[in-house]
């Protein structure tokens, strides 16, 4: 044997241990990816296309824990709008330019399903995302005023439905309305609660 | 043998060296610089994110309030006004980092009291406008330039960020006349649509 | 010839007492901490009077005390309060670094004893900061920016009847710190516990 067979023998603990070190630090840089991960649309629950139904059911945490909503939605078109309806404000006509294009979407869920606080975007050929503003279309998922459960929040558990309201209805439309510069080709609409997750609407 | 472990002894303690050197010297824990995009006024400067345009700067004195009872700030040395468009590109985006630095580098932070922007926020293809004002002495006004980056809430740094880097112009005979304004215009924050800056006259208030 | 070295030390050891060898120990850790810092110099910064006028550094700022006064009320920002006296510190303060700097370190500088404290109504701080030159009340989030000088009053509320004879100040300085292994937080100032100067200042009441 050789010497030099003798050190790689000798040693051979340390060399095994090695892929692992690099592993482990790999492993506590990771906190990076999964920020980045957690803070983009990554993960697709469900799709359909213009006019068929996307049935989803979306695994999240609330604050007490695990939880699921369950939901289809449809979208039925999208179509030009004259106004915006800009928050605090009388509905005004959008900026030179650019276009006020309402998503018409169509719900089907349980009563006790929590679908409020959702994003709604529009996404182009290029891949840009034109957004819903949560302050200038604030239900874009819900009814008016007939929202259904609120996520448990201080003493308020799940399932339940703020005062004064009314249930949900099993089906229900919404339109939020999303500012598009002129001559952008949408193809998708994204529908989301929690990044990374979102269902995916595509526009014929 | 003991050549040997005499080897060892001296490569431990160059390991420890180095990895001393590396902790303290090196200051590989700190974030990565951002990388300036270099532009001027007047011209738009873009991003991988977003267009930023300055459309306008000036000095004053006083930055007074849109509430027309509230008392005006007056700046410690002279606020210079920088009055930006913004347009994201890629998905709606704020801009939460402004800053001017100034010819040695120094980094200047928006005057919380003189009440104008302090970030803007874009949807995709929508311009937002919006001023910034800074309080900066006015020796160091020439060759001040503007910084504008999505900037990072939860770290608060501009690590690896695009950064608008627009100079503004100010040359030196700028400086001295800026030095001596009295100019007072309204506070404004950001907008939808362009932003004018209006100048006002102040009322004296009984001490 | 080799072998005697080892032996000798040793030898050496051996014939030392436990507290003679605890004391090398130590010896040689504090000569071992070199590189860390350990042998910097610990601050032994006297604690000097307080005075008006008399340019302190607090590591962010100099800061001037320039008059100390206890008022009925503070137009236009202060009205009478029966039930309260203000005890106005104007100062002049100038950042004097190289990067924007919080006037909370300036506020949270100053201590005092006797100065017979009120709260004021609905806020924990117990000074409220002005602008002397615009009468503004700074906002919480204000900083100061490299080079700016900005004439500032802290207000205190205080009761009626205190002893302004027997009230003292006292004002801190900073280290700067530039890594914090315990919050990670890096270049950041660190309050002082003893003060650069404390002591009684000469008030002058405005009935």
């Amino acid at each position: 044997m050789t010497a030099r067979a003798g050190w790689w023998r000798e040693n051979r603990l340390w060399l095994a241990s090695l892929p692992l070190a690099l592993a482990a630090v790999t492993a506590s840089s990771s906190y990076d990816l999964d920020f980045w991960w957690d803070n983009g649309l990554h993960h697709e629950l469900g799709s359909a296309p213009q006019g068929g139904t996307a049935r989803v059911t979306d695994d999240y945490d609330d604050a007490l824990g695990e939880t699921s909503r369950t939901f289809e939605v449809e979208l039925a078109e999208l179509r030009t709008t004259e106004l915006y309806p800009y928050a605090f404000e009388e509905p005004a006509p959008p900026p030179d330019g650019v276009q006020a294009v309402a998503v018409h979407l169509r719900w089907r869920a349980e009563p006790d399903q929590v679908l409020r606080g959702c994003k709604v975007a529009l996404v182009d050929d290029e891949g840009r995302r034109y957004e819903a503003d949560s302050s200038d279309s604030p239900v874009a998922c819900v009814p008016e005023e007939r929202g259904g459960p609120e996520d448990p929040h201080g003493d308020v558990g799940r399932g339940v439905v703020p005062d004064g309201e009314a249930d949900r209805p099993p089906t229900w439309t919404t339109a939020p309305v999303v500012l598009v510069p002129d001559g952008r080709t949408i193809t998708r609409v994204l529908v989301w609660w929690e990044r990374p997750d979102y269902v995916s609407l595509s526009v014929s | 043998m003991r050549a040997r472990r005499a080897t060892s002894t001296a490569a431990i303690l160059a390991a420890l060296a180095v990895g001393n050197v590396i902790n303290t010297r090196l200051d590989a824990n700190s974030p990565l610089e951002p990388v300036a995009e270099p532009g001027g006024v007047g011209e738009v400067t873009h991003l991988t994110y977003g267009d930023v345009e300055v459309t306008d700067v000036r000095p004053a004195e006083y930055v007074a309030s849109q509430l027309g009872d509230e008392l005006a700030s007056k700046a410690g040395g002279v606020y210079v006004l920088v009055t930006v468009t913004v347009t994201a590109t890629r998905e709606p985006t704020s801009f939460l980092a402004a800053y001017l630095e100034d010819s040695e580098g120094r980094q200047y932070r928006t005057s919380a009291k003189a009440g104008c922007a302090i970030n803007v926020r874009s949807g995709t293809g929508v311009p937002a406008y919006a001023v910034f004002c800074f309080d900066v002495p006015p020796d160091a006004l020439a060759g001040m330039r503007f910084q504008l980056s999505r900037g990072n809430l939860t770290f608060s740094t501009l690590a690896g960020d695009h950064l608008a880097d627009v100079d503004l112009g100010i040359d030196g005979d700028d400086e001295a006349s800026w030095h001596r304004t009295d100019a007072v215009y309204l506070a404004e924050t950001t907008s939808r649509e362009p932003i004018e800056l209006e100048a006002v006259t102040l009322d004296e208030v009984a001490p | 010839m080799r072998g005697r070295v080892p032996g000798r030390v040793r030898g050496l050891v051996a014939r030392r007492s436990p507290t003679q060898r605890l004391g090398a120990v130590a010896a040689l850790v504090v000569v071992l901490s070199a590189p860390f810092g350990g042998w910097r110099s610990a601050a032994d910064q006297e604690v000097v009077p307080l005075a008006l006028d008399q340019r302190l550094d607090l590591g962010p700022f100099h800061l001037t005390i320039d008059s100390v006064k206890q008022v009925t009320a503070l137009p236009p920002v202060l009205e009478a309060d029966p039930d309260a006296r203000y005890l106005v510190i104007r100062t002049t303060v100038t950042n004097h670094t190289d990067r924007a700097e919080s006037v909370t370190l300036a506020e949270a500088a100053f201590s005092g004893d006797h100065t017979g404290f009120l709260a004021w109504p609905d806020e924990e701080a117990q000074l409220r900061v002005y602008g002397v030159d615009d009468a503004v009340r700074l906002p919480s989030g204000e900083f100061v920016n490299p080079g700016i000088t900005l004439h500032l009053a802290f207000v205190l509320r205080q009761q009626p009847d205190t002893d302004l004879a027997a009230l003292t100040l006292g004002v801190r300085g900073y280290h700067f710190q530039e890594v914090d292994p315990q919050t990670l937080d890096p270049d950041r100032w660190v309050l002082d516990e003893t003060p650069i100067a404390e002591g009684h200042l000469p008030v002058e009441v405005d009935a």
